[in-house]
């Protein structure tokens, strides 16, 4: 056999490992319970094992210091200091800025201080009731997101009031992982902390990654999926915390200026865009205003793109997901400019 | 003069060798089958193509019994508070998945059919 012929062998034969994906990019991944909820975390790449266990180290890190149940958590720790002031860590502090901006930012329909509203209904313990109007009026007056301070590390919750990240802990957690994994040279990564999802660049074969969005009343089923990079999508439902008493349901979502289950409308609310804590705070938030103050605060803000699915079963979502987005069959989505 | 062929059959013949060792290292994807977790610790994995009745003990002194039939896995009973695991519709495409948060169990598809989408949120 002659020198070009074993030269042929070896291109064909490389030809046939690339053909059959030799050598792809390794996944790891790890299943874990935190912050409530299941979650699973996914690293390609050399670093895969050391990324994952790395990841999971941080959000049970987090886990430990903002989970307001913890007795030894910083938001615990504030919630039971009577009013004095508290140091806590610095990722608390700068989680902490950055819920209390979106409070204020999308008007109080975001409100970290929601927590006694919360127990009220009973979805801390799962011990559902509805409470009367008298306890809600009086429980309102210990929400008031303005009222907590935080300077430099220190936190200050007045008495009477708690705090609960709930709304803005995962997303967090999610913006820390993906920070973390940058440092460490990762570059293709998939974060699903309950059904928040968070995308660190491309697929590990340079492809975008396609996220579903659940249908509200059909678990296995999807409403449209959406594609892209370096993207969270978190998604309010009102189907993801409810309970039902004499025939009405009563779901989780808590419309801070009334006390009780908003009615705005809204069957789920998702939210697209670079931000984790941002699109968890704000699927919150839209979902709470309603179609129309939604579609007013994304034609204010423009920077991150929103699906939004009425209770009519109208699919509404914006321009910036032309091309992206890919309703399921039978359903036509509206865009909205 | 003759034309040089492409390939010799002693070239062919070492071709087809090399074929045959790539397809034999080539990772393979097993049947479809269900890995049920606790905890995020793997606790057995059942084909989805054998019938099976399955007691989990789960975590904080819940269990359920996972059942697999017609090539799906199901969640039949369960002790927890929430229910939600019982009530999660049958799974059998790879990445689908029925937690028990009160249990921390997740029972999740491997080796299914493709889902078109890489996660859903939700």
């Amino acid at each position: 056999m002659g020198r070009g012929s074993v030269k042929r062998l070896w291109c064909l034969g490389l030809c046939l490992c690339f053909l059959t994906g030799c050598g792809g990019d390794r996944g790891e991944s790890a299943t874990i319970f935190a912050m409530d909820t299941v979650m699973e975390l996914t690293a390609y790449g050399d670093q895969a094992q050391e990324a994952v266990n790395a990841a999971v180290a941080e959000v049970n890190r987090l886990d430990a210091a903002l989970a307001s149940r913890r007795e030894t958590s910083d938001i615990a720790k504030a919630n039971h200091a009577g009013g004095a002031p508290v140091e806590v860590r610095a990722d608390t502090a700068e989680l902490l800025e950055q819920a209390l901006a979106l409070c204020a930012d999308t008007g109080g329909a975001l409100d970290v201080t929601i927590y006694p509203i919360m127990r009220a209904w009973g979805f801390d313990t799962k011990e559902y009731r509805v409470p009367t109007q008298g306890e809600l009026d009086s429980l309102l007056e210990r929400v008031d997101y303005g009222t907590i301070t935080i300077k430099g590390n220190t936190l200050t919750v007045p008495a009477g009031m708690e705090l609960d990240l709930g709304a803005v802990g995962k997303g967090y957690a999610a913006d820390r992982v993906v920070r973390l994994w940058r440092e460490m040279g990762v570059t293709s990564g998939l974060l699903n902390l309950g059904g928040n999802i968070h995308c660190l660049g491309a697929k590990p074969d340079g492809s975008d990654w396609t996220v579903g969005i659940r249908d509200p009343r059909e678990e296995t089923a999807t409403l449209c999926t959406v594609t892209g990079q370096d993207m969270a999508v978190v998604t309010s439902g009102a189907y993801q915390r409810y309970f039902e008493k004499d025939g009405v349901t009563y779901h989780h979502n808590m419309d801070p200026a009334t006390g009780r289950p908003a009615h705005s409308g809204a069957a789920s609310v998702s939210v697209i865009g670079p931000s984790g804590l941002v699109c968890d705070g704000l699927s919150t938030a839209l979902f709470v205003m309603g179609a129309e103050k939604a579609a007013d605060y994304w034609r204010s803000h423009r920077d991150f793109d929103m699906v939004y699915y009425t209770q009519d079963g109208a699919l509404w979502y914006t321009s910036g997901l032309e091309g992206r987005l890919e309703p399921r069959d039978g359903l036509e989505g509206r865009v909205l400019t | 003069m003759s034309k040089r062929r492409f390939l010799t059959p002693l070239e062919a013949a070492l071709l087809v060798c090399l074929a045959l060792v790539v397809w034999l290292l080539l990772p393979r994807q097993a049947g479809a089958q269900v890995v049920v977790t606790r905890g995020g610790e793997e606790l057995g994995r059942y084909a989805l193509d054998v019938p099976t009745q399955v007691s989990i003990q789960g975590a904080n002194g819940f269990s359920l019994t996972l059942v697999v039939e017609d090539g799906q896995a199901h969640v039949e009973d369960s002790t927890c508070p929430d229910l939600i695991c019982q009530h999660h519709a049958p799974v059998d495409k790879t990445g689908e998945s029925i937690i028990c948060l009160p249990g921390q169990v997740s029972i999740t598809v491997e080796g299914g059919g493709d889902l078109d989408q890489d996660a859903v949120s939700g």
